[in-house]
């Protein structure tokens, strides 16, 4: 469904911009190869900086690669102009991090979760609109009555909610979800994870889950890829990869997760390397 | 030894109560985790110490002992003195404890020479002293740089030998890693359990991440809606946990160990019989 082959992509590095020219590029990603299957579920770890951001942008082709080729079901999208590939852009959605941001304050959460219907012309009248809206936010577990209010008057895990269901919205064939349980409450993260672990049980969506968290991602997804400098340093199924770390860098990272087990000796054994 | 005490502490914003009668004890030499999600009231617990409410919050009852005397009754002169001397702090944000404009080595040795009435270039000494004490490798360098001239990781390392410099007998942390990635948390992590391992200190450790405190906590309070519900070692707490509200934070927890299917949102009857309690309190303390 959707296959990456020895993506390459540089941005500029604006810490080295001159005071008069364009700042000079920096490559983020160093040649990334990875495949999704329809309705699989990948989950993507690094800490900041890795690019895991990046590659899920690229992915998206709101960055284009400087080397390499996506394909994605079936086309190859790497070169593609944005009026080719806006009949695409239904078909793959992006969910982020901060849904303060996402979501348009002057917007009721009924015309959010329309406006993409209304931009695809998959819409006849408003109230066949309206009941789309309603039962979208049925599905992520929210009331009727969120339709007419505001992001403002919506707590974050709702607020998430809503950008989940919009991203559903025209049944994408990906989603891919950037760090959208960051920032909340265990309860409410609990809670938004046990939403996409339903909503991929229903529908055939492949879902991109993007966490610096490994706990997150095993909840989640089915296999795993662990980024490091923008590089794959290790890929694998969860249960595998998660139990049995090869890469030294994945050891260390699940080294120094701190899971709710009391060990004294945690802090005290190797130290885990510095880096530069 | 008992450092801190804190007997039925009640805070207001406003009409609402924010802790509803927390009580605590922290002996000398332990580190202990105050654990919930927000607006449980850690965050409050932590700024009631160092007198850094903000402006709207009153307090409405309770003492705050520190080494036998009550923090609330005394002036706010000699409440200043102990700040920084014998009750220092780690923030989440170390960015926002440090001067931007003010080169790092200049700014550490002035607070140090107020605190320990030490000559600027005594401060100075011990300003790079601390630096290598929390394993910074270039301190002279570091210390001739300007906050945003360092990583997070490195703010926070500096933030802690500020906290240290003095052997406080006190130290409130609230969620200092929290902002970090997990490779730098568990470097600061050691590097904290390090230096109050030298200083004996006690230490109120405010976090939202059970993770955490499992790894560096002695004992821990959990806390929602500004009660404490449950109080105990973390060895004890963590094999039986007592109370149901602990036993369902540990059950949202995701954990990359464990299959996903045993991860379970915390029960919403739950959080309304614990609102419920909460306000069977408030009506209790309206009467008295």
């Amino acid at each position: 469904m959707f296959e990456a082959r020895d993506i390459r992509v540089a941005l500029p590095d604006r810490s080295k911009k001159p005071l008069i020219g364009a700042a000079p590029p920096i490559e983020i990603l160093k040649g990334i190869n990875l495949s999704i299957g329809a309705g699989a579920t990948l989950g993507i770890v690094g800490e900041s900086g890795s690019g895991k951001s990046t590659l899920a942008r690229t992915m998206l082709r709101l960055y284009r690669p400087k080397s390499g080729t996506l394909t994605f079901e079936g086309r190859d999208i790497t070169h593609l102009e944005e009026r080719a590939l806006r009949p695409l852009r239904a078909r793959m959605q992006i969910i982020f991090q901060d849904s303060q941001s996402a979501l348009n304050p002057r917007l009721t959460i009924g015309s959010t979760l329309i406006e993409p219907m209304r931009s695809y012309r998959r819409i006849g009248s408003r109230s066949a609109a309206r009941d789309l809206a309603a039962d979208l936010l049925g599905r992520v577990g929210l009331e009727p009555e969120f339709l007419a209010r505001y992001p403002h008057q919506l707590s974050g895990g709702q607020r998430q909610r809503v950008g989940i269901a919009r991203a559903i919205a025209l049944n994408p064939a990906l989603v891919v979800a950037d760090e959208i349980v960051s920032g909340l409450d265990v309860s409410v993260q609990a809670q938004i994870l046990a939403l996409l672990r339903s909503l991929r049980r229903e529908t055939n969506m492949a879902l991109v889950l993007i966490s610096h968290d490994l706990s997150v991602v095993r909840v989640v997804c089915d296999s795993v890829i662990v980024m490091q400098n923008g590089e794959i340093v290790e890929a694998g199924p969860c249960a595998d990869l998660f139990a049995n770390p090869r890469h030294p860098y994945t050891r260390q990272l699940l080294r120094s997760v701190p899971l709710p087990i009391v060990d004294p000796d945690w802090l005290t054994g190797a130290e885990v390397r510095d880096n530069p | 030894m008992t450092v801190l005490t804190i007997e039925g502490l009640r805070i207001m914003i406003g009409s609402v109560p924010i802790l509803r009668g927390v009580d605590l004890k922290i002996d000398r030499n332990r580190v202990h985790g105050l654990v919930g999600e927000s607006g449980a009231g850690k965050t409050m617990v932590g700024k009631a110490i160092i007198n850094a409410l903000p402006d709207a919050a009153r307090i409405t009852g309770g003492a705050i002992r520190f080494d036998g005397r009550d923090l609330i009754a005394m002036s706010v002169r000699e409440r200043r003195r102990l700040l920084g001397r014998s009750i220092a702090m780690i923030l989440q944000n170390p960015m926002t404890a440090l001067n931007p404009v003010i080169r790092i080595g200049e700014q550490m040795a002035d607070i140090l020479a107020y605190h320990l009435e030490v000559s600027r270039r005594a401060a100075a000494e011990r300003a790079a002293e601390m630096l290598a004490a929390v394993h910074i490798r270039e301190p002279g360098r570091v210390l001739r740089l300007y906050p945003h001239e360092i990583s997070g990781g490195m703010c926070q390392r500096v933030a802690i030998a500020l906290a240290f410099a003095c052997e406080p007998q006190l130290i409130v942390a609230d969620e200092p890693t929290t902002a970090l990635d997990v490779t730098v948390q568990y470097r600061v992590l050691r590097l904290l359990k390090e230096m109050q391992g030298r200083t004996q200190s006690a230490v109120l450790f405010v976090t939202h991440d059970l993770g955490v405190v499992a790894k560096v906590c002695d004992d821990v309070s959990v806390m929602f809606a500004g009660r404490i519900v449950e109080s105990a070692p973390v060895a004890d707490l963590f094999a039986y946990p007592r109370h149901a509200y602990t036993a369902a934070l540990l059950a949202a927890t995701p954990r990359y160990d464990l299959p996903a299917s045993t991860l379970r949102p915390i029960p919403e009857a739950l959080r309304a019989r614990l609102w419920q309690e909460a306000f069977a309190d408030d009506r209790i303390a309206g009467r008295v």
